[in-house]
């Protein structure tokens, strides 16, 4: 009895084991099967970071084969999600293990750093669309090229210029609070103790967020962040990219540092006086980032918000409608029309610096520079960015594109690349169709007023200036130890919970520059000049 | 060829031979095990050389000049190391204190039950948050401790625990035991479910009570797996787990919850310093190895229980 | 011959387990004090499962929920403002269902190999004839706390060929030395020595006497360990994160994370082509329930068959046989 059964569980694992054995032959075979395929031409590893969670696998773009076809090539993808990248980055980095083709996966840093990528510089004569993009963009080709003009990394051009920092306010309640567009600092903390008691959006409740923020970021001051009021003091802000995320501005050819400025203290000021007669949420500079998107777009009922940043209407979902780009507010009424300027980093949008590299002495250069000159291609960036000719875009004449309705009709189903593709929009492109243009350029004209106040690349970071390799480790070893330090300090200024500007003001200022602070302007100051010097 | 091996074994000197031979079957079972083990945790460890070394991308992991110690000496110098060191130390050790204790605790517990049925339930309960993913952990803190519209948070006061550095210790450790208490008191309680029935009962008869049963029949039968467990964590006390440190990090609790790893996730992988990043990591798995050490030889002094 | 070695294993713990029977007659008086216990004892127990229940209540009606309500803290009981777009959304997501496929390919044949590996190694090593077992048990836990780092595993998995290949979640973790040392220290208690010199006497080797006589015994850490390493492959979310350049590869960890992590890059500043990110953000927020609601079931369905043999004595368990 006892044997039977003990000979029996022995059986019963090892069919079990062999079961399992051949579960796993089976499937390693259905992996392998794909690779199966082999033919004549070369087969290319093209790696793209992005993130697929919403769009079509990349491989049933209809253009992907006529890709194919213009490189004489097999491309093999590979896919790597947005918050897997830093990680593979690294690895890949360090093992100098990179694809022949990288699509929006190292910058100009990483060229640098790392002796990995192709010099593009001489092989641009082969790449006529790329040609013909730095011809039109020559701050693009700035932008990827070191000192000496060399590039190792393409940018791409989006479709539409300008910064996608905006202050959106809910114009439907302003009307029906009978309210006039705040012009001041003051005025809009009257505007917003209207809309924290007033009910504006009339379910009886008092649900309202007069005006939200997004948290303060341990790695700087990023998109949306709060310090892009400090635009209404003057200080010209660059939200995107460059230094400004790490404290420092351009005034006049003067690189200079905002974290201990004046101006930097008064905007804390204003918003700890936001945030004592609760216009702000308590929470709002711990709150994760999905909480700020989804306040954002209120109630099923209604809207919930009166102020915030974003990139323009749509951010506030089904109550878009009711918002409107607010132009930049004085910090005081006393300051003239022409002393508040608004985010210089609408180049920062417009082109951005990785989105392609080549690895170095790569077997097949002469099909890749096929492929990189296709990708360039007008007509290929369009399909790229927003799907397959004809079924998702119709060509009208030959520089006119109409955007199909069904790209946009699902929020969530991305069909093509997106803002992750490689390619550029001509000036003499047009696209129809397209809402986010339309609505961006609309928020954009409510801030025309406001460019018109400074000089870009004077008054800001030209986006070509870099520092080099061993500047750059000085700066943002300095740097990750000034935000450290120095954030969890700024927070509690700006949320009230002190309002120590004596002493521990002081304090403050000799530890942020004890820990590199100027050394970080004067590093900036010396590469700004050398690419001002630099003959184009 | 069975007269030679015969003819080895007989031979006094070789008496390694003779084990061999003896237990080759044992070391046959334990081949694949050491095999994976070699090839997956031994190879790569060539690696750490890099840590010793200017990382140079031009001559890969092994090239680069050797500077020695300076790494080691530029962390331990380095104007954050005491807040990094402290607030490891102040988060992993009081999960490590909790997460010993209260498995055992609910494991004691559970076996109290009369029904088994109740148990199965009870025990199936405990143990499901161990499957939630930290991603999903954080976000549902964040929403039962927002000041203004989470369940906990509004009975917290006006300022959200979160943004609190000396509540993100207690937050970190409550979460832990909500999370892994019942997972980890499985293996209580498969001890305990080997306990024999003849020995409550002879314990009974002695005239022994509840408390008494726990204390002197449940308690010495889990005691060797407590001890395992204790040391094992023992060698954990300066890790703390990247990824959930990492979602919970604010600007405002910033002084409180920058650990070992986030740091070294900042600087290796963020910021490309392959071997200043490799450094720390070093350094901190040598204070873990010592820990370990001393942990293994008290408990083989002590308990004669021990990992190796 | 196997049936006398079974019981011959078994005889040496007769003395002790007679006292079952003559325990019957001896049914004590429930005394107060041990009453009171009972109580205490129930309303701890009902503390613990509200503590540890509401939290995953409220994952599940949150899934049916309103996202804009749940953001804002209005869905506490019952689920508000129902709906099922959340779900709509995840069971027409390609992703999600071919991560599930993977993930569930991925845990079974790694479950296997690992209970193929680590059970004859924790048994060899639970012999005090092991040559060199000390020394072999250090240097397997010397590797749970000593690693050569991402990247030198990196260029080892590169060589191997490794890199985007389903094999990376199976081989490189075939042996979790945390389990092996429980599985050792389980053959070391568990299994009465008496058993040992029996199998001898009866001519057993090695080999046989672990598939014949341990393994039958061991039913419960199997199944512990079994458990542990499945939950491990399940949740495993490194692997893919690090190892894998193909979307038609990643296991549903990562698919889940991508979609909820989506959300983090924000903060992160990883983002720069923003222009899509508060979309994805209402995607995440609509989905993010429900996804851990669909993730997590496989799970929990599989516990309860395998529960069994934790309630099981193992010794106790042979002698019924």
């Amino acid at each position: 009895m006892t044997h039977r059964s003990v000979a029996c569980t022995a059986q019963r694992v090892i069919a079990m084991v062999s079961a399992l054995a051949a579960l796993a032959a089976v499937a390693s075979c259905g992996g392998n099967s794909s690779e199966a395929g082999s033919n004549e031409k070369p087969v290319i590893k093209v790696l793209v970071q992005y993130d697929s969670t919403n769009r079509l696998p990349i491989a049933k773009n209809q253009w992907v084969s006529t890709l194919e076809s213009k490189c004489n090539c097999t491309i093999q993808w590979q896919i790597v999600q947005q918050n897997a990248w830093a990680q593979q980055k690294s690895a890949i980095l360090a093992s100098g293990d990179v694809p022949d083709v990288s699509i929006r996966a190292f910058n100009p840093d990483d060229a640098a750093k790392f002796p990995y990528f192709e010099n593009l510089k001489p092989y641009l004569k082969q790449m006529p669309n790329v040609e013909a993009f730095f011809k039109e963009n020559p701050s693009a080709k700035r932008m990827v090229s070191d000192i000496q003009g060399n590039l190792e990394v393409l940018p791409a051009g989006m479709p539409s210029g300008g910064s996608n920092q905006h202050w959106m306010i809910n114009k439907t309640w302003l009307d029906k609070l009978g309210l006039s567009m705040p012009t001041t600092w003051n005025e809009l903390i009257q505007v917003l103790e209207a809309f924290k008691t007033q009910d504006p959006n009339g379910n009886g409740k008092n649900d309202e967020i007069p005006f939200d923020v997004t948290a303060l970021g341990t790695d700087g001051f990023r998109w949306y962040t709060p310090m892009l009021a400090l635009g209404s003091t003057g200080i010209v802000t660059q939200a995107q990219g460059g230094p400004f995320q790490d404290g420092i501005y351009v005034e006049k050819g003067k690189v200079k540092e905002w974290l201990t400025s004046n101006e930097f203290k008064q905007t804390l000021q204003w918003y700890a006086k936001l945030f004592k007669a609760g216009l702000i949420p308590e929470n709002a500079l711990t709150q994760d980032g999905s909480k700020y998107g989804s306040a954002l777009t209120g109630t099923k009922e209604v809207a919930t918000v009166g102020l915030a940043f974003a990139y323009q209407p749509a951010a506030f979902g089904t109550h878009a409608n009711e918002y409107v780009a607010m132009p930049v507010p004085k910090a005081t009424a006393s300051m003239s029309d022409k002393d508040v300027v608004w985010d210089a980093s609408g180049d920062y949008g417009k082109y951005e610096n990785y989105h392609l590299a080549v690895k170095k002495d790569d077997a097949h250069m002469s099909n890749i520079l096929k492929m990189v000159d296709a990708l360039y291609s007008p007509r290929m960036s369009v399909e790229q960015y927003y799907g397959d000719i004809p079924s998702l875009v119709t060509e009208e004449s030959t520089n006119t594109y109409k955007i199909s309705d069904k790209v946009y009709s699902d929020p969530n189903v991305f069909y093509s690349l997106g803002p992750c593709f490689a390619g550029w929009f001509p000036e003499s492109l047009k696209i129809k169709g397209d809402p986010n243009i339309t609505a961006r350029e609309k928020a954009e004209a409510a801030y025309a007023s406001a460019y018109g106040n400074y000089k870009v690349n004077v008054d800001s970071m030209p986006i070509w200036v870099k520092l080099d390799d061993t500047d750059e480790k000085t700066f943002d070893g300095n740097n990750t130890q000034i935000l450290n330090y120095a954030i969890p300090l700024i927070a509690k200024w700006m949320n009230g919970s002190s309002s120590d500007y004596g002493q521990a003001w002081q304090t403050y200022v000799s530890q942020v520059n004890k820990l590199g602070l100027q050394q970080n302007v004067k590093l900036w100051q010396k590469w700004y000049d050398k690419y001002e010097q630099q003959k184009v | 060829m069975g007269e030679l091996i015969q003819r080895l074994v007989d031979s006094s000197q070789s008496r390694i031979v003779h084990t061999l031979v003896k237990s080759w079957r044992l070391l046959a079972m334990a081949l694949p095990a050491m095999f994976f083990v070699g090839l997956f945790a031994y190879v790569p460890m060539y690696g750490v050389q890099i840590a010793f070394r200017e990382y140079d991308p031009l001559s890969g992991l092994t090239g680069g000049k050797f500077i020695g110690l300076q790494y080691f000496k530029q962390f331990v110098e380095s104007p954050v190391f005491w807040n990094i060191i402290t607030n490891t130390f102040r988060i992993s050790l009081g999960t490590l204190v909790l997460g010993f204790f209260a498995p055992i605790i609910l494991a004691l517990l559970i076996n109290q039950l009369g029904s088994q049925k109740v148990k199965g339930f009870v025990q199936t309960i405990t143990y499901m948050p161990h499957f939630i993913s930290t991603v999903v952990i954080v976000s549902m803190l964040n929403i039962f401790l927002d000041p203004q519209s989470g369940l906990l948070g509004k009975s917290l006061g006006a300022t959200s625990v979160l943004a609190m550095p000396n509540a993100f210790a207690p937050v970190y450790w409550i979460s832990e035991i909500w999370q892994h208490t019942g997972w980890n008191a499985i293996i209580y309680l498969a001890a305990l479910s080997s306990v024999d029935v003849s020995l409550y009962e002879a314990a009974k008869m002695d005239g022994a009570g509840r408390l008494q049963l726990i204390r002197y029949v449940d308690l010495p039968t889990i005691m060797p797996t407590c001890v395992i467990l204790l040391i094992m964590n023992m060698g954990s006390v300066l890790s703390v787990g990247f990824e959930k440190v990492w979602l919970m990090q604010n600007a405002l609790n910033l002084p409180a919850s920058e650990v070992i790893s986030t740091f070294t996730y900042r600087i290796g992988i963020q910021s490309f310093q392959f071997s200043y990043g490799t450094a720390i990591g070093l350094f901190n798995t040598m204070i873990n190895f010592v820990f370990l050490i001393i942990a293994n030889g008290i408990s083989r002094k002590v308990t004669d229980t021990s990992i190796f | 011959m196997d049936d006398k070695l079974i019981e011959g294993g078994i005889v040496a713990l007769q003395p002790e387990s007679s006292g079952i029977k003559t325990n019957r007659h001896v049914h004590q008086r429930r005394t107060a004090y041990d009453w009171c216990i009972d109580v205490l004892l129930m309303v701890l127990v009902a503390v613990i499962i509200v503590a540890v229940v509401y939290p995953l209540w409220f994952v599940v009606i949150a899934s049916f929920s309103d996202q804009t309500l749940v953001a804002t803290g209005k869905v506490t009981l019952f689920p508000s403002g129902f709906t099922l777009s959340g779900y709509d959304k995840i069971f027409s997501n390609v992703r999600v269902w071919s991560g599930y496929k993977n993930t569930l390919i991925y845990s079974v044949v790694g479950t296997a190999l690992n209970l193929v590996v680590t059970m004859p190694a924790a048994f060899a090593l639970s012999r005090r004839e092991f040559p060199m077992r000390r020394m072999v048990m250090f240097l397997f836990t010397f590797t749970m706390y000593f690693a050569g780092g991402l990247i030198p595993n990196y260029v080892l998995f590169k060589q191997l060929h490794l890199l985007n290949n389903m094999w990376v979640f199976i081989l490189p973790g075939a042996v979790s030395v945390w389990n092996l040392i429980i599985a050792r220290s389980f053959f070391e208690t568990s299994i009465p020595e008496d058993l040992h010199d029996a199998a001898q006497l009866d001519g057993l080797n090695d080999f046989s006497y672990f598939l014949r006589v341990v393994i039958p015994l061991s039913s419960a850490i199997v199944a512990v360990i079994g458990l542990y390493y499945f939950v491990g492959h399940w949740n495993d979310y490194f692997t893919g994160l690090i190892y894998i350049r193909d979307d038609a590869k990643q296991p549903l960890q990562n698919i889940l994370q991508s979609i909820l992590l989506g959300s983090q890059t924000q903060t992160t500043g990883q983002v720069t082509a923003g222009v899509d990110i508060q979309q994805l953000q209402q995607l995440a927020d609509q989905i993010k329930y429900g996804v851990i609601i669909i993730s997590t079931i496989p799970l929990l369905v599989l516990y309860p068959f395998l529960q069994k043999y934790f309630n099981k004595g193992v010794l106790i368990g042979a002698v019924k046989g």
